[in-house]
Order: C-alpha cells, then sequence, then structure tokens
C-alpha cells in the first residue's frame, strides 16, 4: 500500500516551479511515507483528444480554465465546456497505475498546505472524498443556485480515493460527453449534479463523502484557490 | 369550491408547510404565488400562452392527454385549473432541483383527488432514457434554454406517433444576479434559431412574445 499525492499540470497557465512548490509544500507537511506522482494520461492520448475535442466543440467563452465571473456578457458557467475535465481521467486511468489498496490524493498546483497531510491517508474510505462549500451549506444558498448549475457544493480542488472506486465517474460522462460538455461549464458543477444530493440514479446520490469542517480552508490543512479568479491565484502563489 | 381549496392550499404552503424544512424558499415561493414572478424560471405567463394556445387550437379535443410531461414546469399553483381544462390525468413534473419538485407537490394539493402529480429529479438531456414516453399524449418542456439541444434527446422512436410536443426557449441572456437569464445556456436569438435546436417536427404553432419562443407540434 502507498500513500500517493497526485498532482495535474496542463496548459500554459502554471508551470514547472509551481509542481516544485506543490512538491516542497507536500514533503514540508507530510508526516507519513509518499510518493509524488502525476497521470500522463490526463494530459495525452486518445480519451484525452476526445474531451479535448468536446471541450473545444462546446464551449462557448473566450478562457476556459477561467472559473469566475463573466465572459461575452454572460456568467462563465453558463459558456459550456467541462474546464478542468483532465481529472476525471484519473479516473480511468488509476487502476492500471496504481495497486487497489493505495491511496490517492489529488491537490490542486495552486493550494496552500499547512498541515500534516497523513490526516487524509487515515481516513476510512468507504467511499471517496471531496473538498466541499461547507458554507454555502451551512447557509443554505446552494440551492436557489442549483437549476443555473452554479455554486456546487464539491470542489475538486482535494481528492482522496482509491484506485477503481470512481470508475463510474468516468463512464457516467463518456456516455453523455456532449450535454455535459454543453451544459455544465466546469468540472465540479458537473460533479455535484450528478454524484451529489440531487442525482438521479440512486446509486450516485451522495457518492462523495465531504471533507470534515475546516479540513479544506483557509486555517485547515489546505487551503484551495477554488472559486478566485486567475489574476488572485497568481498573486498568492507568487 | 375549488377556488377554496387553492386558497387554502397556498395558505398552508406558505404558513406551515414550507417552514418544516424549505424555509429558505419561502421567499421564491411566495413572490411567485403574488405577482408570477420568480427569476429562477420567469415562465408563469409562458406557461399561460402555452396552455391557452392548446385549448385554443383544440388540441385537447383532437388528442389524447392522459398523460403528460412538463418538464421544468417552474412552481405550478397556478397550473391546475389549465391541466383539468387539458383532460390531463396524470402528470409527470420533471426538475434538476428536487425541492422545488416537493414544493410542487404541496402547491398542487388541491387538485390530488382529479390528477395523479408524479415526478422525477433528473437532467432531461442527459437522463432522458427515464423520461415517461409510454402513452404519453402531451410533452413540454418550458425551459429548452436551460439544456443542450433537444433534438439530441427528444427522440420520435421513442413517443407515441401522436403525442404532441411544446418546446419553449429563449433569447433572454444574463443580466446579474438574481435575474432571468440566469442559468440560460442555449440562448437562440430567433425562433428560427430555436427550430434548429429541435428534433424535427410537423409543426402547429410557432410564434415568439417578449423573450421567449414557443413551438407547437408533432415529431417527424
Amino acid at each position: 500500500m502507498v500513500n500517493r499525492v497526485i498532482y495535474l499540470r496542463w496548459g500554459e497557465r502554471y508551470n514547472e516551479d509551481h509542481v516544485k512548490r506543490l512538491e516542497q509544500q507536500v514533503k514540508d507537511n507530510c508526516s507519513v511515507p509518499y510518493e509524488f506522482s502525476t497521470i500522463n494520461y490526463c494530459y495525452a492520448g486518445p480519451d484525452f483528444d476526445l474531451m479535448k475535442h468536446k471541450q473545444n466543440t462546446h464551449f462557448r467563452g473566450n478562457d476556459v480554465e477561467e472559473a469566475v465571473g463573466e465572459q461575452k456578457q454572460m456568467l462563465r458557467e453558463d459558456l459550456g465546456g467541462l474546464a478542468h475535465f483532465q481529472k476525471i481521467l484519473m479516473f480511468k486511468w488509476d487502476r492500471e497505475l496504481f495497486d487497489d489498496d493505495d491511496k490517492l490524493l489529488y491537490i490542486d498546483l495552486d493550494s496552500n498546505i499547512k498541515g500534516d497531510l497523513a490526516y487524509f491517508f487515515d481516513l476510512d474510505l468507504d467511499k471517496p472524498r471531496i473538498a466541499y462549500d461547507w458554507d454555502s451549506f451551512n447557509n443554505n444558498t446552494w440551492q436557489k443556485l442549483y437549476t443555473s448549475r452554479a455554486q456546487p457544493l464539491y470542489n475538486s480542488s482535494v481528492i482522496l480515493w482509491k484506485p477503481g472506486q470512481c470508475n463510474t465517474v468516468w463512464t457516467n460522462i463518456r456516455w453523455s460527453f456532449d450535454a455535459a460538455f454543453y451544459q455544465y461549464g466546469m468540472l465540479d458543477n458537473w460533479l455535484f449534479h450528478r454524484f451529489g444530493p440531487y442525482a438521479y440514479n440512486d446509486k450516485n446520490k451522495n457518492y462523495f463523502l465531504p471533507f470534515e469542517e475546516n479540513i479544506i480552508s483557509d486555517d485547515g490543512i489546505i487551503s484551495t484557490m477554488s472559486g478566485k479568479s486567475i489574476e488572485e491565484k497568481y498573486k498568492c502563489l507568487v | 369550491m375549488f377556488s377554496m381549496k387553492m386558497y387554502r392550499t397556498q395558505e398552508r404552503v406558505l404558513k406551515e408547510e414550507l417552514d418544516k424544512d424549505l424555509s429558505h424558499r419561502k421567499f421564491d415561493v411566495y413572490q411567485n404565488l403574488s405577482d408570477g414572478y420568480d427569476w429562477i424560471y420567469n415562465c408563469n405567463i409562458y406557461k399561460e400562452w402555452c396552455y391557452e394556445k392548446l385549448l385554443e387550437l383544440k388540441l385537447n379535443e383532437t388528442n389524447n392527454f392522459t398523460n403528460t410531461n412538463i418538464i421544468s414546469p417552474g412552481y405550478c399553483f397556478y397550473d391546475g385549473p389549465y391541466w383539468l381544462k387539458l383532460g390531463i390525468k396524470c402528470v409527470w413534473l420533471y426538475e434538476l432541483d428536487e425541492e422545488i419538485r416537493k414544493i410542487n407537490y404541496q402547491l398542487t394539493d388541491y387538485i390530488k383527488d382529479d390528477i395523479e402529480r408524479k415526478g422525477k429529479t433528473l437532467d432531461c438531456s442527459i437522463d432522458y432514457y427515464w423520461i415517461e414516453k409510454k402513452d404519453i399524449g402531451l410533452h413540454i418542456n418550458f425551459n429548452c434554454e436551460r439544456y443542450y439541444h433537444m433534438k439530441h434527446s427528444v427522440l420520435k422512436e421513442h413517443y407515441p406517433d401522436d403525442c404532441i410536443f411544446v418546446f419553449c426557449g429563449s433569447n433572454l441572456k444574463y443580466n446579474g444576479p438574481d435575474t432571468p437569464g440566469n442559468g440560460h445556456i442555449n440562448i437562440c436569438d430567433t425562433l428560427d434559431d430555436f427550430i434548429e435546436t429541435l428534433p424535427n417536427m410537423n409543426i402547429f404553432f410557432k410564434d415568439t412574445m417578449n423573450d421567449k419562443h414557443m413551438v407547437i407540434g408533432c415529431l417527424e
């Protein structure tokens, strides 16, 4: 059994320095043995090419990676594409690349690690786990925007799972590429609708367990830049 | 008698039922009941337009609307009398949002003795396999602008030959938080653009009112 910290880097936005920055943070903040690695199939190969093609076909804005704000006088989430779709490919390839009893912890490159990552590798993994917008949950603000496919409670900046455990996420999207890439705008919106509390298929309802409140937060073990503009992210990464 | 039932229902929903576990929806529901407006769907006047047009075309006399699908119906308090006029006996309501579906069950309680109300929480573009097809006489989608092109998920071979279809879409764009247009992803500037997104149809009626397009017909 190996504890693995997974990172992904695609496009031009982040460079090798950002990978080294995350790697150093992991090294400084993990008290249990681990391996730091990526999954190359998330950036290349026929599945990636197909998803990239769908992205190019259905995205109707200027900057697919930007997660907030407006483009062409429309909200980013209404402009289609599926920003960060590369993460789904982790769930297709994990079983081929890793052992079944490994624990996989994905962390966004623009995260800040402030506490011991051993916490994650000690968690039960009966279900995969994902970062969660606890503020929106506690304030009941997410329901109002659910129909407009905005304000998802799931935040894919941090995900913990075992190889093969999320294969159903991959199979779910592969049969509905066009509608998913046309409608949802961002991976987190799609994930929350297909695997959150209102998922049609009962087996997929609440598929991911949230990390406990405050674990992924400004004062927690990991703070993410989810929901921030690219400019804000760059400022924090300097 | 019927209007008294409606009054009692809305009073019970607003004063009791929403307070149980849906109090965060109370303002939206109240606003919808009081002036027909809500930012999520903004479709009461368009629903009225649709129902009136179906009656005007007398499609309820030539076709059997006993079993009807309605996708994205919004809050349905005022729909019941029209459903009765159209001869609907069993209505399936489909929503992305499970809470709106629950609220609709409460809001249409006054009609429960006359019409069976059923529903599913799903995305009609992706989960279209699970939308009822057997014996469906009328299939309405009030908010096509929230979904991928209907021509990819509404297929002739799935529905009875004589099923009537109503598709509503719009050119209403985002205009700030809490305004209609929020969540509109499939915006069609013209009625012809909208028809392009639909399955091939024999069209009985097509028009645009304000920002909303409506097409009524059967599948070719």
